[in-house]
């Protein structure tokens, strides 16, 4: 029964796509993909400056609470008292743990990461986005 | 034209390889063109409409999981985008036939094998008596019969495309067949 009905939509008469529909649905998803990528670019932009405005303040901040901690001194112990290190490195460990400025190391890193991820999203999106081709 | 798998294409496409979304546009475009433009009876439109599944398909194709049917995901989306395009015009797609599982229906009564209307027996040969009596068919009895005679699916995969078990697109397929039939018979007069 089922082959004498397929018989019949056999006989059904092809219906082409209109000439110019493929190139017009890949025009569209070419515009729809300039139009992500563009919203790509405005979404990551604002997270490329404030991660960069992260590393600078960031770096800023732990190099000059770096400075002024006793960090520094700790690390010359390493290579100046070496026996007194290992043997007290529990303490040793603490103090220059207490003496690191974790929060703008924090801040460095994080913004650091930030950048590094979304930056070649940034480019890619860019890319495409302000591809004429 | 490519002789990668859909889904390889779709792989090729995800990593960066443009041309190959285009592949898998030239290899569709026909068939969801001739669908989408019988379902809802309007080749002025079929084009925009066509598109439009094709936009959706793109715009989803992260979600297409590999192992997945292409032919059954890129129906699904054009069927959904067919139906929007109705009910925006108004033309709510509603099958005036009786409900699942309802034990009065006369269609259950009806063998399968009952022949084929002389009408439409007689002038299958002319495919156009057949495409009339589709565009006096509700759209659900269309999409089902469309779906299995035209898209070459089976059951299984109709039943994907339109959300429901394999016995649900049984019924509906032997209920789409009676009716087919007597809209022929009561058409054909007109068509002669």
């Amino acid at each position: 029964m089922e082959d004498r009905y397929r018989r019949l939509f056999s006989e059904l008469p092809t219906i082409g796509a209109p000439i110019g529909l493929k190139g017009a649905i890949l025009e569209r998803v070419r515009l729809e993909e300039r139009q992500a990528a563009q919203r790509g670019v405005f979404a990551t932009v604002p997270v490329l400056l404030a991660s960069f405005g992260g590393m600078v303040w960031g770096a800023i901040a732990a190099v000059q609470a770096l400075s002024q901690s006793g960090f520094g001194h700790y690390v010359s112990l390493i290579f100046s008292d070496t026996g007194s290190i290992v043997s007290l490195w529990y303490p040793f460990a603490l103090s220059i743990v207490e003496s690191l400025p974790l929060f703008a190391l924090t801040v460095l890193v994080g913004a650091l990461l930030a950048f590094v991820s979304s930056a070649p999203y940034a480019a890619r999106s860019a890319r495409r986005a302000f591809s004429f081709v | 034209m490519s002789s990668r798998t859909d889904s390889e294409l779709i792989r090729a496409y995800t990593e960066g390889e443009s041309g190959a979304f285009e592949t898998l546009v030239s290899r569709h475009t026909d068939a969801i063109f001739g669908y989408i433009a019988r379902l809802i009876g309007d080749r002025e439109a079929a084009p925009d409409v066509t598109q439009e599944t094709f936009v959706k398909a793109w715009k989803n194709l992260g979600r297409f999981r590999t192992g997945e049917n292409f032919k059954t995901w890129i129906f699904t989306i054009a069927r959904n985008s067919a139906y929007d395009w109705l009910r925006k015009k108004k033309h709510v797609p509603f099958s005036a036939m009786g409900g699942e599982g309802n034990p009065d229906s006369f269609a259950e009564n009806i063998s399968d094998t009952e022949p084929l209307p002389d009408a439409l027996a007689l002038q299958s040969e002319d495919g156009r008596f057949l495409e009339q009596l589709l565009t006096h068919l509700p759209h659900d009895v269309r999409d089902i019969l469309l779906l299995h005679y035209e898209g070459g699916m089976t059951f299984d995969e109709i039943g994907k495309v339109r959300g429901e078990s394999l016995n649900t697109i049984k019924s509906r397929h032997r209920r789409a067949l009676i009716a087919l039939r007597e809209t022929a018979l009561k058409d054909a007069p007109k068509y002669r």
